[in-house]
């Protein structure tokens, strides 16, 4: 029976709402990130199952993700663990580079979004985006 | 024989002229008031020098606020020679002018005052800075905020990546100039782009973010549900268990004449038989009607006719997707005669899910729309406490000569003298000689290096009259009745009182009874004097002394 997805759960997020950036070196450097995702699915035991979580797109001229893992790209991490039940979760451990601190006005927020694909699939994914306040 | 000695009314006219120059040396305010018509752009009465001056201004129409800049004029003020020169011009945070600072007034007369001073015999330009409140008519005001709400839906809500802060700065800021120029906040600083967006515009960004994040969660998890939908679950065996459906068959046909849903709001109406129409008219066409609706691009009516959704619209179809799913369920409840489910497995257990997915995103879409329409509503009024700027600029040279009141060159000062040979005191008028422009109503703390020296010091010339009984031997030389010659140099001590020490010549009957010829004497002087200007002494001398004649 074909797997139907929900949008993932984010069991924690921290720190709080605003993030805060600090001055490193020549980097401006957010807080430490965390966010725990749970993968729900229905309608099926199994799925291959990867998550990624990255910067909105609209907003990559401003925020890159450190650090970078294989398979992923500077503004997101991407994860792939294979066969996994619902109620999987993983979690996530980065900071966020602002790539213009005199620009972070024109962020709304800083919008993450978090998305669980269903591998058995090229297009069958569920996302729910989430935000820190500047 | 010219016998000199003050008559006892002119002594008494003597010290009273004394006590009306001290008094009228003190009671000057030592900060001249001057006026300044900020609709001619000019002064209306000439700027001290070396003194503290207030500007009282005069306008007619409401000035909010406004900051008096001054500075001399075409030279640099960062050479060495300019500081010293120049010592009254003070360099504040870098710039070449002095500043009042910006004042509040709303109001049409009012005035700033601890300006200066000056420098005498210096060009100066004079910068009025005045800030009024951005006044924009209706039409203006209305077309402003139509492009602020279009600039900022392209910016957070039309797709695309959010341009570099350098570009949304110059592309606001160049509309901006064109509808009202450079503003200025509360206080009097420019506003800039990036302040506008973190506070007039902060609530904004964020209503407009947040919907057009969620629009975009809505859409991509309802089209990857869709996409996994299609294919699926509508093929042969679902269309031949639809078109071959009659009641006879069925053991629960009532369920056919139920409403699909009572609870859709508008769709009441419908029945599963209905739907069943529906199902069986698609089925004739390839399932174009659900591939529309399973795409967000259409959505029922209340017969049940499928509406195209236009862009802007699209994915807001719950309600339709919840007569599918309600149907659908129904559809599964339908038995047999023998009791067998009518359409079984034709339907899928997992259609309830997708669905159900599908709803709840549309939903999200369309209250997502709902928020961004509101947002778009409630445009922020970004001129609100803001202030245009205008500058009139006055060229002044605080000119000085012999025929200003402040009588830079000259001046004239009573008081008394001491004549050491003499041992005995005398009234003594003098004209006073400087070398530099002085005022003699500024302080002396202001002066730095030889101003210092130069406006204290000068050199006297005058007359001076016995007061006390003198023996008669004494005699005035040259001036007779008037008293006899001064001659000094002088240091003020004060503003208006000055030391000085110098000589009075003088005549005196030969202690030889058979010379009849007076002798020349001298004697060494100290003076202690009060100063006056030039005019106003003159009238008072010629006032009292009139008085005193008659």
């Amino acid at each position: 029976m074909a797997v139907v997805l929900s949008p993932p759960e984010i069991l924690t997020q921290t720190p709080n709402s605003p993030l805060h950036f600090n001055q490193v070196g020549n980097k401006t450097v957010s807080d430490q990130c965390r966010i725990d995702v749970q993968a729900i699915f229905s309608q099926g035991d199994m799925m291959k199952c990867a998550i990624r979580v990255g910067i909105h797109p609209k907003y990559i001229a401003y925020f890159k993700v450190e650090p970078n893992a294989p398979d992923s790209t500077e503004y997101d991490i991407y994860r792939y663990y294979g066969v996994v039940a619902s109620g999987f979760t993983d979690t996530f451990n980065f900071r966020l580079i602002a790539s213009l601190p005199q620009g972070m006005v024109f962020p709304p927020r800083i919008y993450i979004v978090v998305s669980v694909k269903n591998c058995d699939y090229s297009d069958y994914k569920k996302v729910k985006t989430i935000y820190w306040d500047i | 024989m010219s016998y000199l000695y003050l008559s006892f009314g002119r002594k008494i006219a003597f010290v009273a002229l004394f006590l009306l120059f001290a008094t009228k040396g003190y009671s000057q305010s030592n900060e001249v008031v001057v006026i300044y018509d900020l609709d001619k752009h000019d002064f209306e009465n000439p700027l001290p020098f070396d003194q503290y001056f207030k500007i009282k201004f005069k306008s007619t129409k409401v000035i909010t606020a406004l900051e008096v800049r001054y500075k001399v004029a075409n030279a640099n003020p960062t050479t060495d020679e300019f500081k010293k020169k120049y010592y009254f011009q003070k360099n504040i945070d870098g710039k070449d002018y002095q500043s009042s600072g910006v004042r509040d007034f709303s109001s049409q007369s009012f005035s700033i005052g601890n300006l200066g001073p000056l420098h005498a015999s210096t060009p100066y330009t004079f910068e009025f800075i005045v800030y009024d409140k951005v006044n924009m008519s209706d039409a203006s005001a209305t077309e402003l905020k139509i492009y602020i709400q279009k600039f900022m839906n392209e910016l957070y809500v039309k797709p695309g990546v959010l341009p570099p802060a350098a570009d949304i700065i110059n592309k606001f800021n160049a509309m901006l100039t064109d509808a009202t120029g450079s503003i200025y906040g509360k206080d009097y600083k420019p506003t800039t782009v990036n302040s506008i967006f973190d506070k007039e515009l902060n609530s904004y960004k964020i209503s407009l973010g947040d919907a057009s994040t969620n629009i975009d969660d809505g859409v991509q998890n309802y089209t990857a549900e869709s996409g996994r939908f299609k294919p699926v679950y509508f093929g042969s065996a679902f269309c031949n268990r639809v078109t071959a459906l009659e009641a006879k068959i069925l053991k629960n046909a009532y369920l056919l004449e139920e409403p699909v849903n009572l609870l859709i709001q508008g769709y009441g109406g419908i029945k599963l038989k209905d739907m069943v129409k529906f199902y069986t008219y698609d089925c004739n066409r390839g399932f174009t009607y659900l591939s529309a609706i399973l795409d967000g691009k259409a959505k029922f009516n209340d017969k049940l006719e499928l509406v195209p959704l236009d862009k802007g619209q699209e994915y807001q179809n719950a309600e339709t997707l919840q007569l599918i799913k309600t149907s659908l369920i129904l559809f599964n409840k339908l038995k047999k005669t023998n009791n067998e489910s009518y359409f079984g497995t034709s339907i899928a257990a997992d259609i309830d899910g997708r669905l159900q997915s599908m709803i709840n995103d549309a939903l999200k879409v369309a209250e997502s729309r709902a928020s961004l329409v509101t947002a778009n509503a409630n445009v922020p009024n970004i001129l609100i406490n803001k202030y245009t700027q205008s500058v009139i600029r006055t060229d002044y040279r605080a000119y000085t000569d012999v025929e200003t009141s402040s009588t830079p060159y000259i001046n004239l000062d009573l008081g008394l003298l001491y004549a050491t040979e003499l041992n005995d005191v005398f009234a003594l008028q003098t004209a006073n000689f400087h070398l530099v422009p002085v005022n003699r109503t500024a302080e002396f703390k202001d002066f730095k290096h030889w101003d210092n020296l130069w406006k204290r010091v000068c050199f006297q010339i005058g007359i001076s009259q016995r007061l006390g009984p003198s023996d008669k031997s004494f005699h005035n030389f040259l001036l007779g009745d008037l008293g006899t010659p001064y001659m000094g140099i002088g240091v003020r001590l004060h503003r208006y009182i000055r030391f000085s020490g110098g000589v009075i010549v003088y005549q005196e009957d030969s202690n030889n009874p058979i010379v009849t010829d007076k002798i020349t004497k001298g004697s060494l002087s100290f003076t202690l004097t009060i100063n006056s200007g030039l005019s106003a002494a003159l009238g008072f001398v010629g006032k009292v002394f009139d008085g005193v004649n008659k």
